[in-house]
């Protein structure tokens, strides 16, 4: 059941109306594990928007192919009918996804999804209360109007309508951008419960390396529409020269694991990348 | 959406591109209003060779001009049609009731067509050589004399630029809605009439809002600093006339004397 996505060779071109970049990606070949959290990480303009608009066939590729699961995403692909089959198992959450928000209600705007893929009303509805529960949202708010809501909220009934759709793959392009501390912890900690608890593939972008750290299985490091790295996070964050190399910065853990190496002179045994795996690290060295 | 040719700049530094765009903007005009002197092919001929010279000096390339002309072919192919099946003299071809093929009535319709597409190719000429910014300028210094009659011209040109400059923003925003509401099962462009109108709801009630909001955002980015209407503004760009600007328009003037002399 679950879905493996491959990348083969895959180059691509971004056009927004009459403007055309040429290969935003270039030959590109990699493969997302079912069931793990992954990252993508890189500068602006790196590709990795595209990267995630190919995987649910709103960018088609120039060149290569993509395997979703068992269906195939290739230049010239019978667009509509095989494509909406992928988009109904990889759900899409885009960089403010509150903007996408357009129903008179909380709940028709979840149910916009679901009944799009042809599930009935009813079954639609039943989602629309199980998924805003999912959401961490109360369900008073189902008859209220979207535009009503706070930011946090907003954003959280958008990601509960792709939810809704019941997705095996959820892709998420930056989901804590412009969220306060707190609204950006509730959605980590509910993407990490889809992936451990629905076993939901969840691959996403980010800026933050402490996210990264806390929260990712794998990492993909993306540089000019190519991937550079692909690597498990514990891995990843040991490349001491590579990153100094992409311009990548350190969670704050190990940024200040190193401080304390070189100030006390002490070697700690493996590099810390949580705040916790810090504070057992120095007890068991003896610092503290 | 890739048919939005109407309307760019193309950057670039040919001599047309070095023109101030007020006197591209008064040529321009200008030579729309002379087009109208023209009555036979020989005046028609020299139009044409102007208006060819003077896109080849833009350099752009012919291709780009022919694809702005294309969204407004219907329209110039209806007008030609009735031009030719309701002008009467000349030799007759076909007749039916009060419709007539006619000689003069052929001719006609060429003339309209080259004409229209006359129009279009010198009014993409200004457009594709001059930068938005520049051309709201433009407009409005020449709407200046309509102050005169209290007309809000500064306000006007400053909606134009705003206008303009949100152009591609909302390119861009609409790609990423439409993009969005396919990640959640929509189709466009398929189906019945109907459904089809029906999924475009989903995209403008979204891009409103933005919208709204955004202008919001904007009318209080301006005012925080210091701008009021009805107030007068000075300009970081300047506009500077050269003699190649006073050069165009002379030439405009001997377009117009040798169109004054070669009409019947």
């Amino acid at each position: 059941m679950a879905m493996q996505i491959t990348f083969t060779d895959v180059s691509a071109d971004y056009v927004v109306g009459p403007i055309r970049n040429e290969n935003v990606l270039h030959s590109i070949n990699l493969t997302i594990k079912p069931g793990t959290i992954t990252a993508i990480i890189g500068h602006t303009g790196a590709g990795k928007t595209s990267l995630l608009r190919c995987m649910n066939g709103l960018l088609l590729p120039k060149t290569g192919q993509i395997q979703v699961g068992k269906y195939q995403i290739t230049p010239h692909i019978d667009q509509r009918q095989t494509l909406n089959k992928i988009r109904q198992h990889v759900g899409m959450v885009f960089q403010f996804p509150e903007s996408q928000l357009f129903a008179e209600t909380v709940e028709k705007d979840i149910c916009f999804g679901p009944l799009n893929f042809g599930v009935s009303l009813t079954e639609a509805q039943k989602r629309a209360k199980q998924t805003l529960q999912l959401v961490g949202l109360n369900q008073d708010i189902l008859q209220q109007s979207p535009f009503s809501l706070s930011g946090g909220q907003k954003r959280r009934v958008a990601i509960a309508g792709v939810l809704a759709t019941n997705p095996k793959v959820l892709i998420l392009d930056e989901p804590g951008a412009g969220l306060d501390p707190d609204g950006k912890q509730t959605i980590y900690t509910l993407l990490t419960r889809l992936n451990r608890e629905a076993g939901m593939t969840i691959i996403l972008v980010t800026h933050d390396m402490n996210d990264v750290a806390q929260y990712a299985d794998e990492a993909i490091v993306m540089q000019n529409g190519q991937v550079v790295s692909q690597t498990g996070v514990r891995e990843l964050f040991s490349l001491n020269k590579q990153l100094e190399d992409w311009h990548l910065d350190l969670p704050d853990a190990l940024r200040f694991q190193k401080r304390i190496e070189r100030e006390t002179g002490v070697n700690l045994p493996y590099p810390c990348l949580t705040v916790d795996e810090l504070a057992d690290a120095l007890i068991k060295a003896g610092l503290v | 959406m890739n048919k939005l040719i109407l309307g760019r700049y193309f950057p670039g530094d040919s001599l047309i591109h070095q023109l101030d765009a007020r006197a591209k903007l008064t040529s321009a005009i200008y030579f729309i209003v002379i087009l109208f002197l023209a009555n036979n092919w020989q005046t028609y001929l020299l139009l044409a060779v102007f208006t060819i010279l003077v896109m080849f000096l833009t350099n752009v390339r012919l291709r780009i001009y022919i694809r702005g002309v294309r969204p407004l072919i219907w329209l110039i192919l209806f007008t030609v049609c009735l031009q030719i099946l309701f002008t009467s003299g000349g030799k007759i071809y076909f007749s039916w009731g009060p419709i007539t093929i006619s000689h003069f009535g052929l001719i006609n319709g060429f003339y309209i067509f080259c004409r229209f597409v006359m129009i279009i190719f010198i009014s993409t000429v200004v457009t594709f050589t001059t930068k938005p910014m520049d051309l709201t300028d433009g407009i409005n210094f020449l709407l200046q004399p309509l102050r005169k009659l209290k007309v809000p011209v500064d306000e006007f040109s400053l909606m134009l630029s705003i206008a303009l400059r949100f152009v591609p923003t909302l390119l861009d925003e609409t790609q990423k809605i439409m993009d969005a509401q396919r990640a959640r099962g929509v189709v466009f462009g398929e189906g019945s009439l109907v459904r089809q109108m029906k999924t475009l709801v989903p995209i403008f009630i979204p891009l409103f809002t933005s919208s709204l909001n955004r202008s919001e955002e904007m009318a209080n980015a301006m005012e925080v600093r210091g701008y009021q209407s009805g107030k007068p503004r000075s300009s970081y760009r300047q506009r500077k006339w050269q003699l190649k600007d006073t050069v165009s328009l002379v030439i405009m003037f001997i377009l117009t004397f040798s169109l004054l002399v070669l009409r019947t």
